[in-house]
């Protein structure tokens, strides 16, 4: 993986210094052998990116519903796109912890993202909570593979953290799923 | 255009187009909604752009300063998430499509966004100085066109934002003035 990813609008700070290379993993405090470490950074940042990318997708939605005046729902979204963001600081910052370094170009994101955006255009309310369902699904199937791996190697405290957070994804997954069943929806944006 | 790898619900679902300005609440002519709407856009891709940037500071920060740093700068993204949704927020009232996706990022990008190496805190605050510098550029220039066309709701939301998007950027100019700050 010596070729860099880099968008047409991604560009190196110049004259910078670089105190860790992307995708290089440094020595931890956690005393994580260098192959587990390395093992748990991949397996991270495909939790990561999917999370970053599932924020996006369900903050999308809350300006959609918001705009709709389709309150309860909207006042959900927001909530459910906070708790994204900070579950995927949390994970982020698990992986500098271990000496990794989190993926935060749109190409290294989208690389290792197993949640997919969007098209750009505003969809209907019911759709965009179905693929928010789906994408639920696909990021926990994630979580819980980077749980195997962290059980693995033995790195007891990013399993905690992942079966933490997997359990809030489950619930607000839960609550999108009543939603997606109510069959009012249809009636509020139509 | 699509990329292939984008989920796109079937077209049935539909409701507006990216690029499209409908119908807007507010009775703003589609002209100027459509100008006020574009200025707003870019600003969007700035505070997606720099949100980004600012996280990936504290997610990586390390050094003897970087405790308070990285609580300043999550207050920070903090900030610009809010900012971001009260302009989408605006758009959709507007009549249009908010920037929402690698591809309208990219279209009304108003800086570019740093590689994924990480950098020493010093020249990571630097960056985001610019940024900072940057997005009030876009700011103005969105005032000022929302003002011409007599949009006062859009120029109330961006002066407020302006003056978070100064104080926060001031914030780290005087880190970056302090001498102690080490990587």
């Amino acid at each position: 993986m010596s070729e860099p990813k880099r968008g047409r609008l991604v560009r190196p700070l110049e004259g910078a210094t670089v105190r860790q290379e992307r995708e290089s993993v440094a020595a931890n405090a956690v005393r994580l052998n260098a192959d587990d470490a390395a093992r748990m950074v991949e397996a991270l940042n495909v939790v990561h990116a999917g999370t970053f990318n599932l924020f996006y997708l369900v903050r999308k939605h809350y300006w959609g519903a918001e705009g709709a005046e389709s309150g309860d729902v909207a006042d959900f979204l927001e909530d459910a796109y906070g708790r994204l963001r900070d579950i995927d600081d949390d994970i982020a910052e698990r992986i500098a912890e271990i000496g990794g370094v989190p993926v935060s170009t749109p190409p290294e994101i989208q690389e290792y993202a197993p949640v997919h955006l969007e098209a750009e255009h505003l969809y209907s309310l019911r759709a965009s909570l179905e693929g928010d369902l789906d994408a639920y699904a696909t990021l926990a199937v994630a979580y819980r593979e980077a749980i195997d791996a962290a059980a693995e190697v033995g790195d007891e405290a990013s399993r905690e953290l992942l079966e933490d957070r997997l359990e809030t994804l489950e619930d607000d997954a839960h609550t999108i799923e009543r939603y997606v069943e109510d069959d009012t929806l249809v009636e509020v944006e139509r | 255009m699509s990329a292939p790898h984008l989920r796109s619900p079937d077209a049935a679902e539909r409701r507006r187009e990216w690029g499209e300005v409908g119908e807007n609440e507010i009775r703003l002519d589609p002209e100027s909604a459509t100008a006020v709407i574009e200025e707003l856009n870019r600003c969007l891709s700035g505070l997606y752009i720099l949100f980004n940037q600012v996280r990936k500071h504290y997610w990586t920060a390390a050094g003897a300063e970087s405790q308070q740093v990285e609580e300043r700068l999550e207050d920070q993204a903090d900030r610009l998430s809010d900012l971001t949704d009260d302009l989408a927020i605006r758009v959709h009232a507007l009549g249009g499509v908010p920037v929402n996706g690698p591809m309208g990022i990219r279209e009304h990008a108003p800086m570019r966004i740093e590689a994924g190496d990480v950098y020493s805190l010093r020249d990571s605050l630097e960056n985001d100085l610019d940024g900072y510098a940057t997005l009030a550029v876009a700011f103005r220039d969105a005032i000022e066109t929302a003002r011409a066309v007599g949009d006062e709701r859009t120029v109330e939301l961006l002066e407020s934002g302006l003056l978070d998007v100064e104080q926060d950027a001031h914030t780290v100019e005087r880190y970056l003035g302090d001498d102690s700050l080490t990587d």
